[in-house]
């Protein structure tokens, strides 16, 4: 065989050789950036599964202090039906009485919880005609998460 | 050489369908992670949802004068909440670690083998406050609820 015959023959040993790295590296790229989707697509579900968990105990603890401002005449009682270990804080600010009560994730009274349950307390006076619309809204590390308004009604007898 | 070259070749596609399976693998056996937390996410949602906001809403379904009232038995507290005037009521009560729920006359015996099942707790207890405010509390936290309709007063 003549050297150029030679050489041509190396060169295409070496094209299939080099093509199969080629295709291997863009295959593992391939695979690579389908794994990397798939890891935060599993990652963000978990996400939102926490999220929801928190949601959970957001609304159940505003359900709580809106039964408890149903059954409260003025923000005094308010806090004595929900405080317990000290959790809860009255302040009044510029006519507005505002109660801050602190819970632990499992929903239990704890004063340096990390859900805050804020009530806004809405007097009869304030109302006029109208019912008083207190607010409620639920923060978990300061953040709000669930907010709820009720119109506290009057007492029923039948 | 031949022989050199195509041993390099083979150990090197071992090596990358090695890589493949590993990935997938580490793959399949995060995402059977992340789907079991989140499965049991769920299930305590709806277990805190079951023992703690459907007792309230049994309760706003039938606010009448008197409805809600607190029993004792031996097991521990029953919670009655009348149907009207019906004579039958809906009780609520813990058997073993089972909360249960049955509909009956308000005065016959519980009724435990016909009751349905709302959710499994070991704890059951009720605690009457003033104007009509009710706490139990049960595995997954206290539920508050407020009675607005009160009894009527005497004449």
């Amino acid at each position: 065989m003549s050297r150029e015959g030679m050489r041509n023959r190396g060169k295409k040993q070496a094209r299939p050789a080099t093509a199969f790295y080629m295709e291997t590296l863009m295959l593992a790229a391939v695979f690579v950036a389908v794994i990397l989707v798939l890891v935060r697509i599993f990652a963000l579900s978990g996400q939102m599964s926490g999220r929801a968990g928190i949601l959970t105990c957001a609304v159940h603890l505003a359900e709580n202090a809106a039964e408890a401002a149903a059954a409260s005449e003025n923000p005094e009682t308010l806090k004595e039906l929900l405080e317990e270990n000290g959790n809860v804080r009255l302040q009044e600010s510029g006519g507005e009485c505002m109660l801050c009560a602190w819970y632990a994730d499992d929903m239990s009274p704890a004063p340096e919880g990390d859900f805050r349950v804020d009530i806004r307390w809405a007097s009869a006076e304030s109302a006029g005609e109208g019912l008083p619309r207190s607010t409620i809204t639920v923060y978990w590390e300061e953040e709000a998460v669930y907010t709820l308004e009720i119109a506290c009604r009057q007492e029923v007898t039948s | 050489m031949r022989s050199d070259g195509r041993s390099t070749v083979f150990f090197y596609r071992l090596v990358i369908a090695g890589l493949f399976l590993a990935g997938f693998f580490l793959l399949v056996v995060f995402g059977a992670r992340t789907y079991r937390s989140i499965a049991a996410g769920q299930e305590q949602n709806s277990r805190a949802r079951a023992l703690l906001s459907y007792l309230s809403v049994c309760v706003k379904g039938n606010d009448t004068e008197g409805a809600v009232t607190v029993s004792q038995t031996d097991e521990g507290p029953v919670l009655v909440i009348a149907d009207g005037v019906s004579g039958y009521a809906i009780r609520i009560y813990r058997e073993g670690n089972r909360l249960l729920e049955d509909y009956g006359k308000a005065d016959a015996p519980l009724n435990p083998a016909g009751a349905q099942v709302i959710g499994e707790t070991k704890v059951f207890s009720i605690e009457t406050g003033a104007d009509g405010l009710f706490e139990v509390t049960t595995d997954a936290g206290k539920t508050l609820f407020h009675v607005k309709c009160k009894e009527a007063p005497d004449e």
